[in-house]
C-alpha cells in the first residue's frame, strides 16, 4: 500500500516541477519591435546593395536582442532621377502606420533624398548614412540626427598603389559612365586625384559607348594603367550595373584596370585600396544598433572608423604578371587558386615525411646490415687470423685458475706438451715433463709474476719422451680478483727450440768470429811475439853454453854457474808466460765475465804488444791510475779488444816521424757505474767522412786488413753492456774509447 | 896504435840476454862490455877502442839499425853484429847494406856467434890498419899545393899534359913542372903507381876534390 502512496507523491512532485518550469518559460514580456528602414540609392540587384543588405541584417542579428523588422527601399536614382516626389509620397503613405525607428541611407543618392524630404518623411527619426567611395558629403550632414562613419579616401591610395606596381606608368586612363550617378561619382574621384596631376597624365574615357570604350581600351598606349570609377550608363544610354559594364570592357583592355570597390574584384580589376561593402553594411548596422539603444548618434559615429585595405584579384595579378611580393604589406589577395601544393601540402608533406622516414629507416637498416656484415666479416677475419696466428706461431693457450686449482689448456698446448685432449692437467704432472733444472723456477713462477706486477715471462726446457729436448717460451699475465689476490694466470706458450738453436748458433758464430779475430791478430803479432819468446830462449841458450864453457875450467866458478842456472829458470818462466798469454788468446773461449782489475788487464795486453811496438818504433804508454774499481768482464775478450785497438793505433802511426809515434792507453772512472778505457794514438786521425764507418764490417784502410777487428771489438764491448766509439783527439790522432760496467761487488763497496 | 885489447860491446835492452851473452863471450875468451841501450853505448864507449858491437836489432827508441848508422858516422865505426829474436828479411837486408858484419838469431849456435864475433874483430883490425895507412897516405898528399892537387886530378883521369894545360888555362910546361913536383913529393915513379896511390888514399872520393871541367 505504502508503495502506491509513494508513487502518487512522486507523480505529484513531478507534476509540480513541470508546472513550475512551464510558468518560468513563459515569464518575460516580448521585446518591442524596432523598425529599420534601409534606403538604397540604387537598384535592388546592384551587387553592392545585396552585400550591404546581408551585412546589415547579419550585424543586427548578432548585435541586438530586440526584434528588428527590416524594410528596404531602392530609389534607383540612376535610372529614375525625376521620381523623387512620387517616391516621397509613396513612402509617407506606406510608413504612416509603421514609422521606422531608424533609417539607414545607403550611398549618397539616398541621403540627398532624405535630406530633401525630411520634414515630410520620418521627421525626428535618426538616420545612419552609409556612404561609399565616391559619395558626396553634403553640408547638411551637420544635422545632428544624421550619423555617418566616414569612408576613408580610397582613390588616392589606389592611384598611389597603381603607380607603385607599375613604376613606368606615364598615363592613367579613367573609365567612367555617362549617367548622372556616374558623373557624380567621377566628380568625387576627380577631386581626390588632383594631387597626382604633376606626376602622371590623366585621360578620361567617358562619354563613350561600350563598343567605343572597348576600342579605346584595346588601343591604349604602353605605360598606361586604367582606373575604373563606375558605369551605370554609357554614351549610347545603355544601362548596366557597374560590374556588368566592367565585365564587358575589361577583357578588351590592354592595360591593367584598377578600381575602388570590392564588388569589382573577380570581374576584371587587378585591385585597389578599398573598404568592402560587407564592412560598410556591418558598420552601419552597428552604429544603428547603438543609436537605437539610446546612444548619442554623433558620439557613436565618431567612435567608429574604417580601415581601407589593399585588395587584389589573384587571376588579374597573374594576367598582368605582378608578383605578390610587390604588393603592399597587409594586402588581401582574393580568388587565389591554391596550387596543388597549397591545397594538398599537408598531405604531400605527410606523404613525403613518411617516404623520407621510410627511406631513412631503410638506409638505417641497410647501414646496420652493412655494419653487421662488416663486423661479422671482421670477426671472421679476426677469428681466422687468430687461428692462423695460433696455428702459425705454435702458440698453445693456457689458463691456470688458482681458486679452483685447475689448469685449462688448448689442444695446441696439449700437443706441445704431449697431453691428450681429454687428459686432466695437474701442475705436478706438467712439471715432471720439464727439465729438472727448470722445475723450481716454474713452481715459483706465479709468485714471481705477482712480484713483477702481473707479468709472466719464462723460457724452459721440455723433456721429450724420445730423450730430445724442446725449448718452450711462455708469456702471460696474472689477473687479480676484487680483493687484489691473484685469481688466475692466463698465457700462451710456444715452441722456441728453433729460435734457441739459432740464438745458440749466433752466439757460437760470434765467438768463432771473435776467435778468428784473435788468431788473425796473433798473426800480426807473430814476429813480435817470436822475438818476445826468442829473447828468453836465446838467453837460456847463451847461459847454458856459457855454463858449459865455465865447466870446462879446471876450477869452475860455481857461484857463476848457480847464477846462470837461476837466470835460466827465470828466462824459462818468462818464455812460458808469453806462451800462456798467447795460448789464452788463441783458445776458443766463451764469454765468461768476472771482476777484473783494469790495471792488470791493460798491463797484460801492453806486454804482449810491447815487442811489436818496439819493432815498429812506437812508444807505448800505459797510464792506469791505481784505485780504480774492478770491472765486470771477460779477460780474454777484453784483452782482444785492447790489443786490437793498440795494434790499430800503431798502424795509424805509419808515416809519422819516429819521435812522435806514440800509443797511449788510459783509464778513468766515468760516473759511478762505469770505467772508461781509451786507446789514443798520435797519428793523423780518422777522416771525418770515415769516422762513421770504422765500425762497419769489412771497412778497412789497411792494405791487408780484414775489416773485422773493430766490429768484433764493438760486439764484445756491447756484450759486456758497454759502449765502444771512435773520435779524433784535439791535439791530433784518433782515440778509441770504451766503457765497462763496474763489477757489482765493487759498486756495492 | 892503441894498446887496449879488442872489446866486444854487447847492446841489448833485455838484461837477461845481455847477461847471458856476456857470460858466453867472456867464457869464450873475449873482453866484453855490456850496454842496456844504444844511446848508453854511444855515450859511454871508449871512442878509440878496437873491437866490435853485438847489438839487439829490436830495441825501443834507438834500435840496432839506428845504432849502426850512428856508429858509421863516427871516427871509429866498429863492425856491428846484429842479433834478433826472429830474423825478418827487410831488417836484415837493411842491416847488411849498412855494412853489418853479420845477422844472427839470438838462439843461433854458439859457434856461429863466436865465429861471427871473431870475424868482426878481425875486420875491425883490418879496417883499423887500413884507416891508419890512409891517414899516413893523406899526410903525404897534404904536402901537395892546391894547383898540384888540381893537376893530379886530371892526371889520374888519364888526360894528356896538353889537354890539362888547355883545361886549366896554363902553359903545358907549367903542367909538366907540376907533375914532376907531384911525383917527387909522393915518391912515385910511374903514372900507374900515382893513380893507385891516389885511389888508395881516397883523395877524390872521401874529401871531394874539385871536379875537373869537362867531366
Amino acid at each position: 500500500m505504502w508503495i502506491v502512496r509513494l508513487l502518487n507523491l512522486g507523480i505529484t512532485i513531478l507534476l509540480l516541477i513541470l508546472n513550475l518550469a512551464g510558468t518560468s518559460a513563459a515569464g518575460p514580456a516580448p521585446a518591442p519591435v524596432q523598425r529599420v528602414l534601409v534606403l538604397y540609392s540604387d537598384e535592388r540587384l546592384l551587387p553592392a546593395n545585396i552585400i550591404v543588405d546581408e551585412a546589415i541584417r547579419a550585424a543586427f542579428a548578432v548585435g541586438t536582442n530586440n526584434r528588428v523588422e527590416f524594410y528596404s527601399e531602392f530609389l534607383d536614382v540612376a535610372r529614375f532621377p525625376g521620381e523623387q516626389q512620387r517616391q516621397k509620397d509613396f513612402f509617407r503613405d506606406k510608413y504612416r502606420e509603421r514609422p521606422p525607428d531608424l533609417v539607414i541611407a545607403v550611398s549618397g543618392g539616398a541621403l540627398v533624398f532624405l535630406a530633401e524630404h525630411r520634414a515630410d518623411l520620418f521627421a525626428g527619426v535618426p538616420i545612419v548614412y552609409c556612404s561609399v567611395t565616391g559619395d558626396p558629403h553634403p553640408d547638411h550632414l551637420s544635422d545632428a540626427r544624421i550619423a555617418e562613419v566616414k569612408v576613408p579616401d580610397c582613390v588616392a591610395p589606389t592611384l598611389e598603389m597603381m603607380l607603385r606596381l607599375h613604376p613606368d606608368t606615364r598615363r592613367v586612363a579613367i573609365v567612367s559612365g555617362n549617367g548622372p550617378r556616374d558623373r557624380q561619382m567621377a566628380d568625387t574621384f576627380r577631386q581626390e586625384m588632383t594631387t597626382f596631376g604633376n606626376r602622371v597624365a590623366f585621360t578620361w574615357l567617358t562619354n563613350l559607348s561600350m563598343e567605343e570604350l572597348r576600342g579605346q581600351l584595346s588601343r591604349l598606349p604602353d605605360h598606361t594603367v586604367v582606373l575604373y570609377v563606375t558605369m551605370f550608363q554609357d554614351a549610347a544610354d545603355k544601362t548596366f550595373t557597374p560590374r556588368q559594364a566592367l565585365e564587358a570592357f575589361a577583357p578588351a583592355s590592354r592595360a591593367p584596370i584598377y578600381g575602388c570597390y570590392d564588388t569589382y574584384l573577380g570581374h576584371g580589376i587587378v585591385g585597389g585600396s578599398m573598404v568592402t561593402f560587407e564592412q560598410i553594411g556591418r558598420k552601419a548596422a552597428q552604429l544603428g544598433i547603438r543609436i537605437l539603444a539610446g546612444e548619442d548618434a554623433q558620439a557613436a559615429a565618431r567612435s567608429e572608423s574604417y580601415q581601407a585595405v589593399p585588395m587584389f584579384d589573384w587571376h588579374q595579378l597573374r594576367r598582368w604578371n605582378i608578383s605578390e611580393q610587390r604588393l603592399p604589406p597587409g594586402s588581401i589577395v582574393r580568388f587565389k587558386e591554391a596550387t596543388y601544393w597549397e591545397q594538398n601540402y599537408r598531405i604531400i608533406l605527410t606523404a613525403l615525411s613518411l617516404c623520407l622516414l621510410e627511406a631513412l629507416l631503410i638506409v638505417a637498416l641497410l647501414v646496420q646490415l652493412r655494419r653487421r656484415r662488416l663486423a661479422e666479416a671482421a670477426l671472421r677475419e679476426s677469428d681466422q687470423r687468430m687461428s692462423l696466428a695460433v696455428a702459425a706461431s705454435n702458440f698453445g693457450i693456457w689458463i691456470r685458475d688458482f681458486a679452483r686449482n685447475e689448469i685449462w689448456a688448448s689442444d695446441k698446448w696439449r700437443e706441445l706438451f704431449g697431453f691428450t685432449p681429454s687428459q686432466r692437467l695437474e701442475l705436478e704432472c706438467i712439471l715432471q715433463r720439464l727439465h729438472p733444472d727448470d722445475r723450481e723456477a716454474i713452481r715459483q713462477a706465479p709468485e714471481k709474476a705477482v712480484a713483477d706486477g702481473g707479468r709472466y715471462e719464462m723460457e724452459y726446457r721440455l723433456m721429450l719422451p724420445d730423450g730430445g729436448m724442446r725449448w718452450i717460451a711462455s708469456q702471460g699475465r696474472v689477473e687479480f680478483n676484487a680483493k687484489g689476490q691473484p685469481s688466475l694466470m692466463r698465457g700462451a706458450s710456444r715452441d722456441c727450440t728453433a729460435q734457441k738453436q739459432a740464438e745458440q748458433e749466433t752466439l757460437l758464430l760470434r765467438q768463432e768470429i771473435a776467435h778468428v779475430g784473435r788468431v788473425s791478430m796473433m798473426g800480426q803479432l807473430a814476429s813480435a811475439l817470436a822475438h818476445e819468446i826468442n829473447q828468453p830462449l836465446g838467453a837460456i841458450l847463451r847461459n847454458a853454453e856459457a855454463a858449459e864453457l865455465f865447466m870446462e875450467n879446471e876450477s869452475p866458478d860455481l857461484d857463476e854457474i848457480r847464477a846462470i842456472l837461476a837466470d835460466i829458470r827465470k828466462d824459462d818462466q818468462r818464455a812460458g808466460s808469453v806462451i800462456d798469454r798467447m795460448r789464452a788468446l788463441l783458445k776458443r773461449h766463451d764469454l765468461e765475465t768476472r771482476p777484473l782489475d783494469v790495471g792488470e788487464l791493460v798491463g797484460d795486453v801492453a806486454s804482449l804488444a810491447r815487442a811489436d811496438a818496439a819493432a815498429r818504433q812506437v812508444k807505448l804508454d800505459v797510464d792506469v791510475p791505481g784505485g780504480l774499481p774492478l770491472v765486470r768482464g771477460d779477460r780474454v775478450h777484453l784483452q782482444q779488444v785492447l790489443l786490437n785497438l793498440i795494434l790499430n793505433g800503431m798502424d795509424a802511426l805509419n808515416g809519422v816521424s819516429r819521435e812522435d809515434r806514440r800509443v797511449s792507453v788510459t783509464a778513468r772512472l766515468d760516473g759511478v757505474q762505469t770505467v772508461e778505457i781509451a786507446v789514443s794514438d798520435t797519428g793523423h786521425g780518422i777522416p771525418a767522412d770515415k769516422l762513421a764507418h770504422v765500425f762497419d764490417p769489412f771497412f778497412t784502410t789497411k792494405p791487408n786488413g780484414l775489416g773485422m777487428g773493430l766490429p768484433i771489438s764493438r760486439t764484445i764491448i756491447e756484450a759486456h753492456g758497454g759502449r765502444l766509439w771512435a773520435e779524433n783527439n784535439n791535439g791530433g790522432g784518433a782515440a778509441f774509447r770504451f766503457t765497462l760496467p763496474i763489477a757489482e761487488e765493487a759498486a756495492a763497496g | 896504435m892503441s894498446v887496449t885489447p879488442p872489446t866486444v860491446h854487447i847492446v841489448d835492452d833485455d838484461a837477461s840476454f845481455l847477461a847471458a851473452a856476456s857470460r858466453l863471450l867472456r867464457a869464450s875468451g873475449f873482453a866484453v862490455k855490456t850496454f842496456s841501450s844504444a844511446s848508453d853505448f854511444l855515450a859511454q864507449r871508449d871512442t878509440d877502442a878496437p873491437g866490435c858491437v853485438v847489438a839487439d836489432l829490436q830495441m825501443p827508441e834507438m834500435n840496432g839499425l839506428d845504432l849502426q848508422s850512428a856508429l858509421a858516422r863516427t871516427r871509429n865505426p866498429l863492425p856491428t853484429l846484429f842479433l834478433t829474436g826472429q830474423g825478418d828479411i827487410p831488417s836484415s837486408v837493411r842491416a847488411m847494406r849498412g855494412g853489418a858484419e853479420d845477422f844472427l838469431e839470438k838462439s843461433a849456435p854458439k859457434e856461429k856467434l863466436v865465429d861471427a864475433v871473431k870475424r868482426a874483430l878481425a875486420r875491425d883490425e883490418r879496417e883499423r890498419e887500413e884507416r891508419a895507412r890512409q891517414r899516413e897516405l893523406r899526410a903525404r898528399f897534404d904536402a901537395l899545393s892546391e894547383r898540384e892537387l888540381e893537376v893530379l886530378g886530371h892526371v889520374v883521369q888519364g888526360r894528356l899534359n896538353k889537354q890539362i894545360a888547355d883545361d886549366l888555362g896554363i902553359h903545358e910546361r907549367t903542367v909538366k913542372r907540376h907533375r914532376t913536383a907531384i911525383t917527387t913529393k909522393l915518391g912515385v915513379r910511374s903514372v900507374a903507381e900515382l893513380t893507385r896511390l891516389t885511389l888508395d888514399a881516397g883523395i877524390f872520393t872521401a874529401s871531394a876534390p874539385t871536379v875537373p871541367k869537362g867531366l
